[in-house]
């Protein structure tokens, strides 16, 4: 027993460092890209470029660490409060599985709905340990949106809570949920088309 | 020397191995600026977050515009003269991260109540503040905390560490001009850089 561990100790240990050493020598890595032409004018040409990209008007920022959501115009923050984001984990079950998490890019608003309806989709009720229903009838179920809803896209929203005790902490199943007060100042505020960059 | 073991000292060691001077992200010459510029230009046409890591802090960007900054306590860096654009490969943790999985069998009956216990969540709290930090062009980051959590855990800070720096010190040995670092700043903003930073994401350094 003792004559086969170190056996394995002599020939294993140097034989994974060995690997490990051919497999960083043979790793492929992209190629570092030629420097761009360089010029007062093709710099400032460029600024211009990079400038025009910024977001004219309103905009919203969402930070998902620190469940935070900034309506600005310019650099100037319209509304800063606290919301809620994904919760980041999955849900298994009969061999599907959902992963709540806020995405993350460039969305607009898309719509404003209020006295939103919500229809359940099939991870809620799998979630409550309750069966799919027969009747799509079931799926709807009001009062848990708040006022508004604003839609930005792949079936996620900003939307109201009733559970404000949560608001800063990442609980939701991908949307974003704000207060009351935060949530109608926002629809007031933010028309359809307004950008909206989650982060 | 803070961090008396050799694992932890050999990488530094193998950092400042290479020449050390001003920080490619710096600007500077119209060829610096150019580059920095044209770079900003490319990630701000993409949909997600870029990051950009300068002399004295990380900063996020999306569209052009900052939206996080991250400030850098102390950073140990091979110089490149021009600023340099990749994406990420890969960021690995020091210490496992992690992962909530729900089987349907396990959930509470009544729904509120299902995401309201912080063990059920993955937050900012849960991510590693020690880690690394591979780009698509071969270079590679140690971005830590600094904090003291445990004999074990500092020994897988070590061996991260020492695994980025051999990691470097290869490429280096393969004549890729890679750069490499040591980057230190708050265990909070170590946490929310790790949960900010995605594969594919642009980087500027």
């Amino acid at each position: 027993m003792k004559r086969r561990l170190r056996l394995f100790l002599t020939i294993v240990p140097p034989l994974l460092v060995f690997s490990s050493f051919i497999a960083l020598l043979l790793t492929p890595v992209e190629p570092i890209p030629p420097l761009p032409p360089a010029s007062r004018k093709e710099i400032a040409r460029l600024e211009r470029k990079l400038g025009a990209l910024r977001p004219k008007g309103y905009y919203i920022l969402v930070d998902t660490a620190a469940n935070r959501l900034w309506l600005k115009r310019g650099d100037k923050a319209l509304l800063e409060a606290k919301c809620s984001t994904g919760s980041g984990r999955q849900l298994e079950c009969q061999g599907r599985s959902w992963t709540f998490e806020t995405p993350r890019g460039e969305f607009r608003i898309q719509g404003k709905i209020s006295n939103p309806i919500w229809r359940k989709p099939d991870w809620a009720f799998l979630e409550e340990g309750k069966s799919l229903p027969v009747n799509d009838n079931e799926r709807f179920e009001k009062n848990v949106l708040g006022e508004y809803a604003m839609a930005i896209g792949d079936g996620y929203f900003i939307h109201g809570t009733l559970y404000n005790r949560m608001l800063g902490r990442n609980v939701t199943h991908g949307c974003i949920r704000l207060g009351s007060p935060d949530l109608i100042r926002l629809t007031q505020l933010a028309p359809v088309g307004t950008k909206v960059y989650i982060f | 020397m803070k961090n008396p073991s050799f694992l932890a000292s050999l990488p530094a060691l193998l950092f400042l191995a290479a020449p050390c001077s001003a920080f490619g992200a710096a600007e500077g010459s119209t060829v610096q600026n150019a580059a920095l510029v044209t770079y900003r230009l490319q990630l701000a046409q993409q949909r997600v977050a870029s990051i950009e890591i300068r002399d004295g802090a990380v900063i996020a960007s999306m569209k052009g515009m900052e939206v996080k900054r991250f400030s850098i306590s102390k950073a140990e860096l091979s110089s490149h003269a021009f600023p340099r654009l990749s994406t990420v490969a890969t960021k690995t943790a020091a210490v496992r991260t992690r992962q909530v999985i729900v089987k349907v069998e396990q959930v509470s009956a009544d729904p509120s109540e299902t995401v309201s216990s912080p063990d059920e969540i993955v937050s900012v709290e849960d991510m590693p503040e020690t880690f690394a930090l591979k780009l698509k062009d071969g270079s590679v980051f140690y971005i830590t905390g600094k904090s003291r959590d445990g004999i074990l855990n500092g020994w897988r800070k070590d061996w991260l560490k020492c695994r980025v720096g051999c990691t470097f010190l290869f490429r280096q040995l393969r004549g890729l001009p890679v750069c490499g670092g040591i980057i230190e700043m708050d265990p909070t903003s170590a946490r929310h850089l790790f949960w900010l930073i995605r594969p594919e994401m642009g980087v500027i350094y």
